[in-house]
């Protein structure tokens, strides 16, 4: 084998030129690279069933434009019945989002340690709240602009259509490629490795692309369960109880994307319910049960997600230790503020698996 | 052949070619036996193509099987080394013989070396395609599966056959 320098360069130029493209012109490149990860995620999560019908007509383009269309019809029914609530109530959440709010919240939080808490403790609890009124008058300021800064980007990225549609029409046609020539990329790029490494790099690969499948499918279905149990739990809690919770809708995105973050996720989602609960309109006087009985929802919740849900989407946990999450969730909130909190721990999480995958393949095939 | 990179090979390839030789040499191998010309044409599309030069390792023992080879092309032996630290020569093999596929069916580490001794040019069938095409291609996967069944089964015999000779004597 020929290995001089210049062989060796030109020999990986083949990726060499595509990342020194994307990382000098980042700024128009990065929004490709996101289209291209969230077809990534497409294809992960649409290539079992594209395979499935495969199996059965044999042909994968037909397939593949089956399942397209399908997707397509559902997403447009969806949007239909559930996009105009989702607005109204993403809507009608920032404008409750005021500081007369963060007000009536403490009073309902005095009440509800009035009703639970022996006279001595609750006096000590209203001095508590009282002396802290700044502190948490301006953590609920921080967390009001960025819940509304994040609504009005979604509304910017609904509303500005054009961009949009554009946005979701290359994503289409990435994941039409993906799903119709995946395997083909992949095998250009094993192609292109040295003989020492082929091998390998394919076991590597194969390890790494079904983790991470796996790991993501896993994530999803168990925010959308999450999601659809949560609204599912307070329709049927508002039922019985008679209380009132409104934003249902957005408390189960929330209960269902929180769930991506584990340990703390779960708490997130159940505040932002008890919160709910306590800032709006009560016909049924508030009383701590009541709030007890939304944490009460919420762990059965979790109990099902942890004992019927992930068991059989076996979206087991990728072993970060607690303090390691917490770490990363600061650190995410710190860089890209509520969406850095959120996908801190799944990129992380996708890195740990690449990282262990490659040490067991240098491990194993002796470079180590 | 040296300088090559196969990467820009594959780009400027000569598809019809390439896939020719390609179902030429898998109609060669029993473990394609029986399979229509359209079934020999989608394994062709989902195989790789490599080639070695003198001395290259196209595996080395110890390390995790992952799939068979068929030789289009060069020569190669299989190698390995006996309990007292003697080197042995399993076979040498030639243009039309593959190697390997008892990691189609089995995860286990490699038994053997892969050394190549004339350039070689060799296509690669992994067990992870055969679980695309069992996924994608039941019928055409139970076919495979059934021959590959078939080409073990026969190894098993011959070597017990030569246990029981190697008894005798």
């Amino acid at each position: 084998m020929n290995s001089s320098p210049l062989s060796k360069l030109i020999r990986n130029l083949f990726w060499i030129v595509p990342l020194a493209i994307t990382v000098g012109l980042w700024e128009f490149t990065s929004p490709i690279l996101f289209q291209l990860v969230l077809a990534f995620i497409g294809m992960i999560i649409l290539n079992p069933v594209v395979n499935w019908i495969e199996s059965i007509i044999q042909k994968r383009g037909l397939s593949v434009f089956i399942v397209l269309a399908s997707i397509i019809i559902v997403f447009i029914v969806v949007l239909n019945l559930v996009g105009p609530i989702l607005s109204r109530q993403a809507v009608d959440i920032q404008s409750m989002l005021t500081m007369d709010t963060f007000s009536n919240l403490v009073a309902k939080l005095e009440i509800i340690s009035k009703d639970l808490l022996p006279e001595y403790l609750f006096l000590k609890v209203q001095a508590l709240l009282i002396s802290m009124d700044s502190v948490l008058g301006d953590i609920w300021r921080i967390i009001m602009t960025d819940i509304q800064g994040m609504i009005s980007k979604a509304g910017n990225l609904v509303f500005v259509v054009s961009s949009f549609v554009m946005a979701l029409i290359f994503i289409l046609v990435f994941l039409i490629f993906l799903l119709l020539d995946g395997q083909n990329f992949k095998r250009a790029f094993i192609h292109a490795i040295p003989n020492q490494y082929f091998e390998m790099t394919m076991k590597i690969l194969d390890k790494i692309s079904d983790s991470i499948s796996a790991y993501i499918r896993g994530q999803l279905l168990a925010a959308l369960s999450v999601g659809i149990t949560s609204v599912i739990g307070l329709y049927i809690l508002q039922w019985i109880t008679g209380i009132n919770i409104p934003y249902t809708y957005i408390i189960g995105c929330v209960a269902g994307l929180s769930n991506l973050i584990p340990f703390i996720g779960p708490i997130i989602g159940m505040l932002t319910a008890v919160i709910v609960y306590l800032v709006s309109e009560q016909v049924v006087p508030v009383q701590f049960m009541y709030v007890f009985s939304i944490m009460g929802i919420f762990g059965i919740i979790q109990l099902i997600d942890n004992i019927i849900v992930s068991p059989i989407i076996m979206s087991g946990s990728v072993g970060l230790h607690p303090m390691f999450v917490i770490i990363l969730v600061l650190v995410g909130g710190a860089m890209a503020g509520p969406i850095g909190m959120l996908f801190s721990v799944p990129v992380a999480a996708i890195i740990k698996v690449i990282v262990e995958e490659l040490r067991w393949g240098f491990k194993h095939y002796k470079f180590l | 052949m040296a300088t090559k990179n196969a990467f820009w090979n594959n780009i400027f390839k000569s598809d019809s070619n390439e896939s020719s030789q390609t179902i030429l040499a898998l109609k060669q191998v029993p473990i394609f036996d029986g399979l229509s010309n359209r079934e020999l044409n989608s394994v062709s599309k989902i195989v790789h193509h490599r080639e070695y030069d003198i001395d290259e390792f196209v595996f080395q023992s110890g390390t995790p099987g992952l799939g068979m080879y068929i030789i289009l092309q060069g020569e190669a032996v299989i190698k390995g080394v006996k309990a007292d630290g003697e080197n042995i020569e399993f076979s040498q093999l030639t243009s039309g013989d593959f190697f390997g596929e008892i990691s189609l069916i089995s995860e286990d580490d490699r038994s053997a070396n892969a050394v190549v001794v004339s350039p070689c040019k060799l296509v690669a069938f992994f067990r992870s395609d055969l679980l695309d095409i069992i996924t994608c291609s039941p019928k055409l996967g139970n076919k495979i599966l059934l021959n590959l069944a078939t080409v073990l089964g026969s190894r098993l015999t011959s070597t017990k056959d030569l246990l029981t000779k190697m008894d005798a004597v």
